[in-house]
């Protein structure tokens, strides 16, 4: 994980140079504009605090790139808004937009990182990028304008200008894509394409309402002047409060996870602890074994919840043990597993994991069939923490090893046994 | 907004229902009527384009998230059109977009849904014509304060009426329906969707901006559609956390039913039951779902027992093993510790035996001090408990049952067996009772 330290850094030094560069250019062209011009100096303040709070109130979920979808609307805004009612112009150039941006995200952030809230210099950095591409080309290389000179006006009709600005935000935001994934790529050794694609894949739809909310802001400011920025940042905001009702609803299928993983233990079928230690062992284990992290969460999940199936058992199987139970019972405790997950309607992968659980090993390698890698770790994992039955000296182990080992090829995966092995740090057995 | 989505469980039809529909459809035809000759007639392009947005949005619309409704972003084109096609054009935008309606198998839930759009939408349009609202290019040229308070401020009281036509009209239709009280699905519907429809409506603002002071026309349509998807979104994520809880509640009862499979049926009865009474208590809608979900789970604490207790008959055990099987409702409530959605429920699992007079368990609490979800679920099993008793007599009237209840007076809260007894009255015993039982 050195990538992950260095990134960070190059990331942070990135955004100063940003800051630096843009500001020395303000200064080198003179595009200030004046100071006695209230109305300009209430429309940069305006954009420059929203992007501040963007950037305060910036979401991350699991599975989700991190995004500060109020500051990079308001940034768009800023950068594209080239008049005001009355069909004033404003007096200030690519530079100036620039630098406040770049002070604005450079002030939120700082913030974030003293508050100790979790921030990715990264993200922030890419943001950035994409608030360039979209002042330069459309200030500069489309209207041509010269710093500290108001932009001239267009005379395209409102439809083409939206099309226009619309295309101009995406072209950016995919600058944006391309440079996070480019750093995460290079610093991790990934496949800088698939993290490419992974990265606008999974902010795409949110990307798209940041763009348009961007635009709709520098369309409306003609009418609407500054108000136009609250008036439609609104739909965004609304869809901040959407996203923590995401968020929670995770945390719910999380909780209730746990829940059902705990259950055997209460009703007593179960040494207590018993779910939790297969699925820590099972991550460590499909880890060795190179597994993705949905992957893994998935694997997770299932050994969390593989043995609740025994609630339906009128005597408990001695010690929880199924690896001690016949072919029979285990087959029926499987099924009822998997009812139970099923019923949750949201786990289908993990109600695929535990519905090969028991399946011997063998039948992959004689008849072909289709087992899960995850489900081969969840059986192995399983059957070793039956027989060790919590003990963690090293003669339970070894026994425990020992009676896995007899099921090698026949019961097991050797490639499994051989990961577990690793991860328990154990040397050769055999 | 909201619109009646999923077949009525069919147990309380009140005979005025019929009369009700035939008033909200002849009353939205007359609107109609009156709009077309009285007040000025719309433009056919932004019609034509209004009521195909308003006939996609309720296309996508999110099905049913629970309470028998569905959710859609229709009442954001409604606001929008009150403003760009007038009273008439609103009319006819709400009328047209409920008309195609595949999923709905009731034709007279389609004309239901149709007329109160229509008139949702008249009433909305004719809000902002009496406010002064501005109407098309003589808002062109309006200063920034001119268009707050001549499209800004109509918009929004346009917005909230509509809320409220929607909330009362739906109201009233579940209330003959279904027979849920007026006053707590008007609350259910407005501190539920009323929020959020009120809230969205301002993207019904931003659309009339860009149509006429940004300029741009009919383009401004396909703009606004990001706004719009992301409401929509919202919605999803809405129904999606109602759909989590029930997921959630699901899989602990289906857990349960492996081992004891008649305890399912008798978890649902207890839920359906237990809403009745909370609603016929006039609960806010946050505490009826606690009630249901306490109800729902009140066994849940059977999975802590030996199945072998569990399918002894009660007359043979003794007074130790009893204990036992009536610990599962503190067993119960430490089960499902640690999610946060069923917090307040556990109470109401955990307290279900205690008694009103204070000398029940596990913690002798009396009268008030007992969670109201235990005090409904202690009466809902109970009734239960005698409609199933293999002893009784084979039918038994309502009069028996709360006569049962009331032998024992420092059982229950005599205003929940009050309670009861009328929802029983009202809606007959929930689904599954056998056919034997008459009401």
């Amino acid at each position: 994980m050195n990538g992950a330290l260095r990134r960070e850094p190059v990331a942070g030094v990135f955004g100063v140079l940003c800051l630096l560069a843009s500001t020395v250019a303000v200064i080198q062209t003179g595009d200030v504009p004046s100071l006695n011009d209230s109305t300009t100096v209430w429309v940069v303040a305006a954009f420059g605090v929203t992007i501040v709070l963007g950037e305060w109130f910036h979401i991350s979920a699991p599975g989700f790139r991190g995004a500060a979808p109020i500051a990079m609307a308001a940034a768009f805004g800023l950068a594209l808004t080239t008049e005001l009612p009355g069909g004033v112009p404003v007096p200030y150039g690519a530079p100036f937009a620039l630098t406040v941006t770049a002070a604005a995200m450079a002030l939120g952030t700082t913030v974030r990182v003293a508050a100790r809230r979790d921030t990715s210099l990264v993200d922030t950095a890419g943001r950035f990028v994409a608030i360039v591409v979209a002042t330069v080309v459309y200030r500069v290389v489309v209207l041509g304008q010269q710093p500290g000179e108001p932009a001239r006006e267009t005379v395209a009709a409102p439809w083409q200008q939206a099309a226009l600005l619309l295309g101009i935000c995406l072209l950016a935001l995919v600058t944006d894509a391309l440079f996070t994934s480019l750093l995460r790529g290079l610093s991790a050794g990934a496949n800088v394409r698939r993290t490419f694609i992974e990265e606008f894949r999974s902010s795409f739809a949110l990307s798209i309402a940041v763009a348009v909310t961007g635009v709709l802001i520098a369309l409306a400011a003609p009418p609407l002047g500054i108000a136009a920025l609250p008036l439609f940042l609104i739909p965004l905001v609304l869809t901040l409060f959407a996203f923590r009702r995401y968020v929670s609803i995770r945390a719910t299928y999380l909780q209730s996870i746990r829940t059902l993983s705990r259950l055997t233990d209460a009703a007593g079928y179960t040494p207590s602890g018993h779910s939790e230690r297969v699925a820590a062992l099972s991550v460590q284990v499909g880890r060795e074994l190179g597994l993705s992290e949905r992957e893994l969460l998935d694997l997770e999940y299932a050994a969390l919840l593989h043995d609740i199936g025994q609630v339906a058992l009128v005597e408990p199987i001695p010690g929880g043990a199924t690896v001690l139970a016949a072919p029979a019972d285990q087959r029926r405790i499987e099924a009822d597993t998997v009812a139970i997950v099923r019923e949750t309607g949201v786990f289908e992968g993990v109600a695929r994991i535990l519905e090969h659980q028991t399946t011997p090993y063998r039948q992959v390698r004689e008849l072909g069939e289709e087992i899960p890698l995850t489900s081969r770790i969840v059986k192995v994992v399983n059957a070793y923490e039956d027989l060790t039955a919590g003990a963690r000296s090293a003669r339970a182990r070894e026994a425990a090893v020992e009676r896995i080992y007899l099921g090698l090829g026949y019961e097991y995966d050797p490639r499994v046994v051989d990961a577990l092995l690793k991860s328990l740090g154990s040397p050769a057995h055999a | 907004m909201t619109d009646v989505s999923q077949a009525a469980t069919a147990t309380v039809r009140s005979r005025w229902l019929p009369a009700y529909l035939a008033l909200v459809v002849a009353t939205s035809i007359a609107t109609g009527v009156v709009s077309w000759l009285v007040l000025p007639r719309p433009e056919l392009g932004p019609l034509l384009l209004l009521c195909l947005m308003g006939i996609v949005s309720f296309q996508i619309r999110e099905p049913d998230v629970g309470l028998r409704i569905s959710f859609s972003f229709l009442s954001i084109i409604l606001v929008a059109s009150a403003a760009i096609v007038g009273v008439f054009g609103a009319w006819v935008v709400g009328s047209v977009s409920m008309l195609i309606d595949r999923r709905q198998p009731r034709w007279t839930a389609t004309m239901f849904n149709a007329a109160m759009c229509g008139l949702l939408g008249a009433a909305a349009a004719l809000t902002y014509r009496l406010l002064g609202g501005a109407e098309g290019s003589g808002m062109t040229h309006m200063s920034t304060a001119e268009l707050g308070l001549h499209v800004g401020l109509p918009l929004l009281a346009a917005d909230v009426v509509g809320c409220l036509v929607n909330a009362s009209l739906i109201s009233g239709v579940l209330h003959l329906d279904q027979g849920i009280p007026f006053g707590v699905q008007l609350r259910r519907v407005l501190s539920g969707s009323g929020v959020a429809y009120v809230g969205y409506g301002i993207i019904g603002l931003l659309f009339v901006i860009l149509w006429f002071p940004a300029g741009l026309d009919a383009f401004s349509a396909l703009l606004v559609l990001a706004p719009l998807l992301a409401a929509r979104w919202a919605f999803i994520q809405y129904g999606e956390e109602l759909r989590s809880h029930e997921r959630t509640i699901d899989t602990l009862v289906t857990a349960l039913g492996t081992k004891e499979p008649a305890a399912v049926d008798r978890s649902r009865r207890a839920a359906v039951l237990a809403e009745w009474i909370a609603e016929e208590l006039g609960l806010p809608p946050g505490q009826i779902g606690t009630v249901r979900y306490a109800a729902t789970l009140h066994e849940i604490g059977h999975l802590g027992v030996a199945t072998r207790l569990l399918r002894r008959s009660p007359s043979s055990l003794s007074p130790t093993e009893r204990r036992v099987i009536d610990g599962h409702c503190v067993v119960g409530a430490r089960m499902i510790e640690g999610i946060d959605f069923l917090e307040d429920a556990r109470s109401g699992i955990r307290h279900q035996h205690e008694r009103f007079d204070g000398t029940g368990r596990p913690d002798g609490r009396a009268g008030h001090d007992i969670p109201v979800a235990a005090r409904i679920v202690a009466v809902t099993t109970a009734i239960d408990d005698v409609v199933r008793d293999p002893d009784a007599a084979p039918v038994l009237s309502i009069a028996d049952v709360a006569g049962r209840l009331r032998a024992d007076p420092g059982r229950f809260d005599p205003d929940v067996v009050t309670a009861a007894v009328v929802a029983l009255d009202k809606h007959g015993w929930p689904a599954s009772a056998p056919a034997e039982v008459a009401s």
